[in-house]
């Protein structure tokens, strides 16, 4: 499978005009000799992130968005090239007067497109910087899904960050985790000449990958936004944990690579914590304790 | 047989730091100059008004590195009681720089409003003054085709120690997020003259006015006299602080100690 990362930079609120740019992306890879089978972009992509209330003007319904992704595909590439592609995106969703944090997985041919499925962000950062909560309602569920290349999950962002996430995701049976994120840098102490935010991403990514033998496509949003500067740091992490392909912080730019869903297989092989995590998970998760003592938690 | 000593791992304590990455965070900066003027509103140069203290000569450093200093205009505006040595410390900034320079006497603007407020204590003066520069700052911008920079740092906005329609005003501030402590080392890192950055910080307060101040804002302001507030306090001001195990918080400022009880 051939992949691209696009580490990309919206204009806040500009929705055409992003659009565009992200058609001039679409352009310049199906320029190449070889299609791309998958092209992942970052958290709301179209948007911009810190949007507050302008996400209730800005938000797309599912439907419209693959619609006009799909005519973009077919408007940019050049007719001898244009093939079949896939595209997962980080976007607002307006579903009927409920808004979410969603990203897409979209498969486009030249005649029909499909929505092969929308995650919906479970976990909304509210604090420091963060305000999703206040405009946005949780996604619900989080569920793996079929493409041509194998079982893949979408998580967005935060939904990395808490173990669960990706654990549920692999034992669902997601042999890839693409995730879109918008990062603001954070703690210039600074270790290894890195912002403690980045550093952080780069060992959750890592020990996530190692963990459960999965791909991970991590599309960061790059750019400032009211003085929060998005740390980009797009990046490929095999079943091994071994980063193929790291974008610098600051700027836009696309990663490339070749992806061998058989080295799945092979990790997990030789490190075979999925299928151990198997057989303990139920015995963890049906222990009689666990839900009373988080129900105790909620009681008046 | 005799009996094994284990050796011990003393592990480091686990405080958060004011230190700072100064190379990474100037990169940071530069980059958040350059997204803000030149690429989010097509402007190209910068206006910095220049005091002689550490943060306009930080911030000017920051706007030279990131645009050129063919494209930072530095201000100074004295007023007729002004130090000199307040101008010759600006000089070291624009001698560094080779950026563009300008001197403008605010002197007049300041006293056509005072005379007709002869009665005006220095507070009142000061945020005047502070105020008349702004105005220079912004139609200087206006005129060059600039953005004017603001200087102000993260301890000050904190404390609430600034004017408002002053030194809150201008639409990017660069060292909005930075302690004084961190512009500090910022400031060595980027080679601003010794002599700024090593002064002791006047503003419009003098380090034995620290006290009064402290108490001002414990009992005016509602803020507790904890002793991370007097942490920043010194910190702003560039005061020793010395936090004892009985609850009182001191602050040492040139000699003087206040103690508060906690």
């Amino acid at each position: 499978m051939k992949l691209a990362i696009v580490q990309f930079k919206p204009r806040k609120g500009e929705v055409e005009a992003n659009l565009a740019a992200l058609g001039d992306v679409f352009a310049q890879l199906a320029a190449e000799e070889k299609p791309y089978d998958l092209i992942v972009f970052p958290e709301a992509a179209l948007t911009g992130y810190f949007l507050e209330g302008a996400v209730y003007e800005l938000a797309f319904s599912t439907n419209t968005l693959a619609e006009r992704l799909a005519r973009l595909w077919r408007e940019r590439a050049p007719v001898k090239r244009l093939k079949p592609v896939d595209v997962a995106i980080g976007f607002y969703e307006n579903d009927g007067g409920t808004y979410h944090n969603s990203a897409m997985y979209l498969h486009v041919t030249p005649e029909h497109h499909e929505v092969i499925h929308v995650h919906r962000k479970m976990f909304l950062p509210t604090y420091g910087v963060f305000d999703e909560e206040r405009f946005l309602s949780r996604g619900r569920r989080l569920q793996a899904f079929d493409t041509r290349f194998g079982r893949m999950a979408l998580l967005i962002c935060e939904d990395m960050w808490h173990a669960l996430m990706p654990t549920i995701a692999a034992i669902k049976g997601a042999r890839a985790l693409i995730v879109p994120s918008a990062s603001p840098g954070r703690g210039i102490e600074g270790r290894e000449g890195e912002l403690e935010s980045i550093r952080y991403w780069h060992e959750l990514l890592h020990a996530t990958a190692v963990e459960h033998g999965v791909f991970i496509f991590y599309a960061g949003l790059a750019g400032f936004e009211g003085g929060k500067g998005m740390t980009g740091s797009s990046r490929v992490v095999d079943p091994r944990g071994a980063t193929l392909a790291e974008a610098p912080a600051l700027g836009t730019c696309i990663i490339r690579a070749d992806i061998d869903f058989g080295e799945v297989d092979l990790a997990r092989a030789s490190l075979p914590l999925l299928g151990d995590l198997g057989a303990v998970l139920p015995d963890l998760l049906l222990d009689d304790e666990l839900l009373p003592s988080l129900a105790h938690e909620r009681r008046p | 047989m005799s009996v094994a000593t284990l050796p011990i791992i003393d592990a480091a304590p686990s405080v958060p730091s004011l230190a700072i990455d100064c190379a990474l965070t100037a990169e940071w900066l530069e980059a958040f100059l350059r997204d803000e003027l030149i690429e989010r509103r097509g402007v190209k140069s910068a206006v910095v008004g220049l005091s002689g203290g550490v943060d306009s000569a930080v911030t000017a450093f920051l706007c030279a590195r990131a645009l050129g200093p063919e494209h930072l205009w530095t201000i100074r505006m004295p007023y007729r009681t002004s130090s000199a040595g307040s101008l010759s410390d600006a000089q070291l900034v624009i001698d560094a720089l080779g950026c563009r320079a300008r001197t403008i006497d605010i002197s007049g603007a300041v006293d056509g409003y005072l005379q007709h407020e002869p009665e005006a204590d220095p507070r009142r003066r000061g945020n005047i003054m502070a105020r008349t520069r702004m105005i220079v700052l912004f139609d200087q911008s206006s005129k060059l085709d600039a953005l004017p920079i603001g200087t102000g740092n993260k301890t000050e906005r904190l404390l609430g120690y600034f004017t408002w329609h002053a030194d809150d005003s201008p639409p990017v501030n660069p060292l909005g997020d930075l302690f004084k402590t961190q512009v500090w080392a910022l400031a060595r890192y980027l080679g601003v003259p010794p002599s700024i950055v090593d002064k002791a910080p006047s503003a419009d307060l003098e380090a034995d006015q620290v006290p009064a101040f402290v108490e001002t804002c414990v009992t005016t302001a509602g803020i507790g006299a904890h002793h991370v507030f007097l942490e920043t306090v010194a910190d702003v001001f560039g005061v020793a602080f010395e936090h004892h195990e009985n609850s009182e918080a001191d602050v040492v400022a040139d000699g003087a100690a206040i103690a508060l009880k906690g």
